[in-house]
């Protein structure tokens, strides 16, 4: 699959909203255009959050920022309605009970809520995902010990993105635009279109929140976002891999899945105390991850793939849908 | 000498019971062919078989794939729509349009989804001659996970001796809605069309 089926699919609609969004922030901060286009307004936010606990603010609600994404993307790609979605079940295949996982994350990251304790934020890594993983099982990957490893990943991962999540500004929302977009590469590539647009909302809907944050005061993403983002995000990776067509290695499935973790780096001291250093570390250091994971992955099958594999594909290059 | 006579007495006397029965065997087995139809059971040779898809892509040409695993097997009499029965089995893994990015695509949920839905199946339930060597086949046409009753037209396209055994074919050709069966990935678009003609050409051995 070329650039173009993966620009069309996966990053043009953020692409897009990321650049209109841009500029009305630009038009917000006209008398700045400079520091609006060098992104000092992320600086700004970056470095109130170090001086002052985000204890203040809106903070976004994880109905509107995973459960409409998945929800509209699977209704519009089955050419069903959103009351539809939720009617068959149980779900013929695992994929379709991706609603119903998300709605379960969803329901226990608002029970969750917010709160900034370190307690509680480890008890919502673990509760968020529990909820969503008692609904999956791709195929190849059910029983318990494939379930139990994905659980221990979310749960890991949602604990680093939550040390994160309550900063103020879009440091935290862009990085999940980034490595949602390159999890959405990564399932198309391997075979799974609608999944991959389905992780493409996701991170449409990181990029258009990420610019919110930019734009209207200073709102924080909040530890019942980012668990809840986390759960989506390593629940598309563990169907990924379950419907796998590409035969990438299972474990860049789990390096791609544990990307979120890597935001683990911005709470060491030395680039917390750097704000710049530190919000390049949130936004930048999961999709990093994400893209070892991506490369490793096509590196893994192009040394494996026969002749027909390596060959210059045709159908990289057709008109596709 | 004695010996010798004992056995043309005994050739004789076998000779002439067999004169005697052979027209009330024959008698007797053409009865039984009035009362219960003589039925050739077919195995499907999967070599010699397999089944073609085409759909139309973007709104413009029409796309042909093939499934290459095909099993199953098939009973006929010559020439007649009774008895008639077909139980045929394709792998979905087994899709094949000769472009591996495009297997894996139609191996994928979004179409065939083969790991959810590792076979498609058509168990028939009726046929009715309509020709010479034609007929309408109906059956039921499991695929995604849906089952849906369809009328195949079938044509007998021949019986011969191969040598090992004897092998008999039929080719059937039916077009079905993609969407029926949840398969609906292009269809809203018009990217993939949603009505797929599907032609089946079967070869099989006869069951000794």
């Amino acid at each position: 699959m070329g650039p173009e089926l993966v620009w069309k699919a996966v990053l043009q609609w953020p692409v897009i909203v990321l650049c209109t969004a841009i500029g009305v922030h630009w038009l917000f901060r006209w008398k700045r255009p400079a520091s609006a286009i060098a992104g000092r307004g992320i600086q700004g936010g970056d470095r109130a959050s170090v001086s002052h606990p985000p204890s203040r603010g809106i903070r976004f609600v994880p109905v509107v920022a995973v459960l409409i994404p998945v929800m509209v993307s699977v209704a519009v790609q089955e050419a069903v309605t959103l009351r539809e979605v939720f009617v068959h079940f149980p779900a013929t295949v695992s994929y379709g009970t991706l609603p119903w996982a998300m709605l379960a994350a969803v329901v226990a990251a608002i029970v969750m809520g917010n709160g900034s304790g370190a307690l509680s934020r480890v008890a919502g890594a673990i509760a968020v995902p529990s909820m969503a993983f008692v609904f999956l099982s791709p195929p190849g990957l059910g029983g318990g010990a494939p379930q139990l490893v994905a659980l221990a990943i979310a749960a890991a991962a949602a604990v680093a993105a939550c040390s994160v999540s309550g900063r103020p500004g879009p440091a935290p929302l862009l990085g999940w635009w980034l490595v949602l977009a390159v999890a959405s590469i990564m399932v198309l590539l391997s075979g799974f279109a609608k999944l991959a647009i389905v992780i493409g909302a996701l991170s449409a809907m990181s990029a258009t929140l990420g610019v919110c944050a930019a734009t209207i005061g200073r709102p924080v993403m909040g530890n019942g976002l980012a668990a809840a983002l986390v759960t989506a995000f390593v629940a598309c990776a563990f169907l990924g891999c379950g419907y796998d067509e590409s035969s990438f290695p299972r474990w860049t499935w789990a390096l791609l899945a544990a990307a979120p973790a890597a935001t683990a780096v911005a709470a060491f001291p030395w680039v917390r105390s750097r704000p710049r250093l530190h919000a390049a570390a949130i936004i930048l250091a999961p999709a990093a991850v994400a893209a070892l994971a991506l490369a490793a992955a096509l590196l893994a099958t192009a040394t494996t793939a026969g002749p027909a594999d390596s060959a210059t594909d045709p159908y990289a290059t057709a008109v596709l849908p | 000498m004695i010996n010798t006579t004992a056995r043309r007495i005994s050739s004789i006397a076998l000779l002439s019971a067999a004169t005697i029965l052979a027209p009330q065997m024959l008698g007797a087995a053409a009865d039984q062919s009035a009362a219960a139809p003589v039925l050739t059971v077919c195995t499907v040779d999967d070599t010699h078989s397999l089944a073609l898809f085409r759909v139309q892509h973007m709104g413009a040409g029409q796309f042909w794939g093939r499934f290459n695993d095909v099993s199953g097997n098939f009973t006929f009499e010559s020439g007649k729509a009774e008895g008639m029965k077909f139980d045929i089995t394709i792998k979905t893994e087994s899709v094949d349009t000769g472009v591996e990015g495009l297997n894996k695509h139609l191996r994928s949920p979004d179409f065939f989804g083969a790991k959810d839905f590792p076979t498609m199946t058509f168990k028939s339930t009726g046929a009715k001659k309509t020709g010479e060597k034609t007929f309408d086949v109906t059956g039921d046409l499991t695929m995604h996970g849906v089952t849906k009753s369809i009328v195949a037209s079938v044509e007998f396209t021949g019986m011969a001796n191969m040598g090992k055994g004897t092998a008999a074919g039929f080719e059937a050709i039916f077009t079905v809605k993609r969407s029926d069966f949840g398969m609906k990935y292009g269809v809203e678009k018009g990217a993939i069309g949603d009505d797929v003609k599907v032609v089946v050409a079967l070869e099989g051995g006869v069951a000794k």
